[in-house]
């Protein structure tokens, strides 16, 4: 049984004559620990895709099952325990809560955990020191510079401690640097065992992944599996 | 964590913020003032009860031509030791104003209606002589003068000398504190005409022991054989007739309708807070917050946000307390009644507020809001 199982997943938006169709039975097959990037020029619906694996969408035909759930199936509260337990995700925008700290928006995903407010601490103290940012704590993010503010998305992901890890574009609004610096984060989080699934259109940030899937007007163009 | 929210909002959002809790302290000022009224209100009625006269009878005399109001009293002889009598509906000029004036009678023994704070009691003798002495509620000290040494009062312009001052120590009740008592054989001069030329003259017999069914026959028997042209008729005197409800009805309205009001605006101001909130609560979804945990969410902070409400109403109300009372007339406290309806106000209000607006919540999509 794969981690994430996608069979004839199509999606469609709007109704009747005003129907968009995004993504077209796609069918997609990931193992656990496997670092994938999906590319494809604007518009081709690898951000739906992103969103249908990260629950936050679901699909209009097809199956999606991730861990051997089929998510179709699920509530609202199952699905958000998925997004909070087994996935977490990584955003172009950086997606931090504005006018709260570094720390608040790191802790984030622990509240729904049964922690007391000292391991939660802890926690997050660990994971704002992996990643140098543990002066920043408590700072507010929009005092922040894009490099910082990534690294602090970044910790937030890392400290939900999911298995999958989403990252829409994470290097969009980083320059060549910072976004090298992602990426080898990135790298390190796959070693230590997370899936990852990157969504960008550059060459150089897939790359760093293990599996390169193309997507274009919503169908797969191709799936191929490399060396780094 | 709400708290911290809270605070964050402050930030984020001052102005819709400081409207929502401007609306909600107005209205917790209003609705601490309205709640003070009702009991006010009430405590009026209970004392007015308590200070009525007991088992009382009405008593009509019908005059059918001028008639000497003070021979008129002869009709009460011969009735029970403990019957008062009282002239309705008696007022008389004082400090300006038409004040209401209760000329009381007795045949053989003065029976106390009132607690005295200081002097004495009208006495039999003030009653058979039509002594010009007065009771006065401690409320009207400013109508007292002086003259020789001796308090007084002008009734009608006439003096009447103060023997007692009508109230209890260290407390305020209103029933009594603006009461004028005099005997009911000393009415001035002008009131005395004034009944004179009225053709029906009311009177209150009341006992506090016992029923006046007897004293009712006496007076009918007397009034017979002394004014055969005189028609007495009598009705029962029901206990809460006289008494004067003070109408707080336009306050309890006003805060009613600033309270209905002071909600419309918080709903809006909470749907427009939740439209600004829309990214934060997209950010929230994709980490895991379900849509119970987003209108919870949303519910003890409105529930902190009312409490701050409640918590500035009660300080501005307890600052301002001394002004309120003086300004409504009547002491405008907190009390648990009012901390009891601050709590319920608190709940009811986040659960109003976060009602309507929470269904917004519920539909943001997190990859919509994320993306803006």
């Amino acid at each position: 049984m794969a981690f994430i199982e996608l069979d004839n997943v199509s999606k469609v938006f709007g109704q009747a004559e005003y129907a968009t169709v995004a993504l077209k039975q796609v069918t997609i097959r990931m193992d656990k620990g496997e670092f994938v990037s999906i590319m494809g020029p604007s518009g081709s619906g690898k951000s739906t895709l992103l969103n249908i694996m990260g629950c936050m969408d679901i699909p209009s035909e097809g199956e999606y099952r991730l861990n051997g759930t089929l998510i179709q199936k699920l509530n609202d509260r199952e699905l958000s325990q998925i997004r909070n337990k087994t996935v977490s995700f990584v955003f172009q925008n950086f997606a931090l809560m504005h006018n709260f700290s570094v720390y608040e928006n790191v802790a984030l995903p622990l509240f729904k955990r049964k922690m007391s407010l000292k391991e939660k601490k802890e926690k997050v103290d660990y994971y704002l020191h992996k990643l140098g940012i543990a002066d920043l704590s408590d700072k507010n993010v929009s005092k922040l510079s894009g490099g910082q503010k990534q690294r602090v998305a970044i910790a937030r992901a890392m400290t939900a401690e999911a298995e999958l890890i989403l990252a829409d574009e994470p290097t969009g609004a980083l320059d060549q640097k910072n976004g090298a610096q992602l990426m080898e984060l990135l790298c390190q989080m796959n070693e230590e065992g997370k899936s990852i699934v990157v969504i960008t259109h550059d060459e150089k940030i897939a790359g760093y992944t293990k599996r390169i899937i193309n997507i274009v007007d919503g169908v797969i163009t191709e799936d191929r599996k490399k060396e780094r | 964590m709400t708290i911290s929210s809270i605070k964050n909002q402050f930030k984020a959002h001052p102005v819709t913020t400081a409207l929502i809790i401007l609306g909600l302290t107005i209205s917790i000022v209003l609705i601490s003032i309205g709640i003070s009224s009702v009991r006010n209100t009430h405590l009026l009625i209970q004392q007015q009860v308590h200070y009525a006269p007991q088992n009382a009878t009405k008593i009509e005399l019908e005059l059918s031509d001028k008639q000497d109001v003070h021979a008129l009293f002869k009709v009460f002889d011969g009735i029970s030791d403990q019957t008062g009598v009282i002239l309705d509906r008696a007022k008389m000029f004082h400090n300006g104003l038409m004040a209401p004036v209760t000329p009381e009678y007795w045949t053989k023994q003065v029976v106390q209606r009132f607690p005295l704070e200081t002097g004495r009691y009208l006495n039999i003798t003030d009653i058979i002589h039509g002594e010009k002495v007065a009771l006065v509620g401690k409320a009207r000290g400013k109508g007292v003068r002086t003259k020789n040494g001796k308090p007084y009062i002008l009734l009608d312009n006439e003096e009447y000398e103060v023997i007692g001052i009508i109230g209890v120590k260290g407390k305020t009740t209103k029933a009594i504190d603006y009461k004028i008592v005099i005997p009911a054989t000393s009415l001035s001069s002008t009131l005395l005409s004034k009944l004179q030329s009225t053709k029906t003259i009311p009177f209150l017999i009341h006992n506090i022991y016992t029923n006046t069914y007897a004293d009712e026959k006496q007076i009918k028997q007397n009034a017979k054989r002394l004014f055969p042209e005189v028609t007495c008729t009598a009705s029962p005197y029901g206990e809460t007739e006289g008494i004067i409800a003070p109408n707080r009805g336009g306050e309890i309205y006003i805060s009613i309708m600033v309270y209905a009001l002071a909600i419309i605006n918080a709903i809006n101001l909470t749907a427009f807070w939740i439209h600004e909130r829309k990214y934060e609560i997209g950010i929230r979804k994709a980490f895991g917050y379900s849509n119970a945990d987003i209108v919870s969410m949303l519910f003890w902070e409105m529930c902190v946000i009312n409490l701050i409400a409640v918590v500035i109403g009660f300080s501005i109300q307890w600052m301002i307390r001394s002004l309120l009372s003086k300004w409504l007339d009547y002491p405008v406290e907190i009390t648990s009644t009012t901390i009891f309806a601050a709590i319920l106000f608190v709940f009811a209000t986040a659960f109003f507020t976060t009602a309507i607006p929470s269904g917004k919540a519920v539909k943001i999509q997190p990859v919509e809001a994320i993306r803006g």
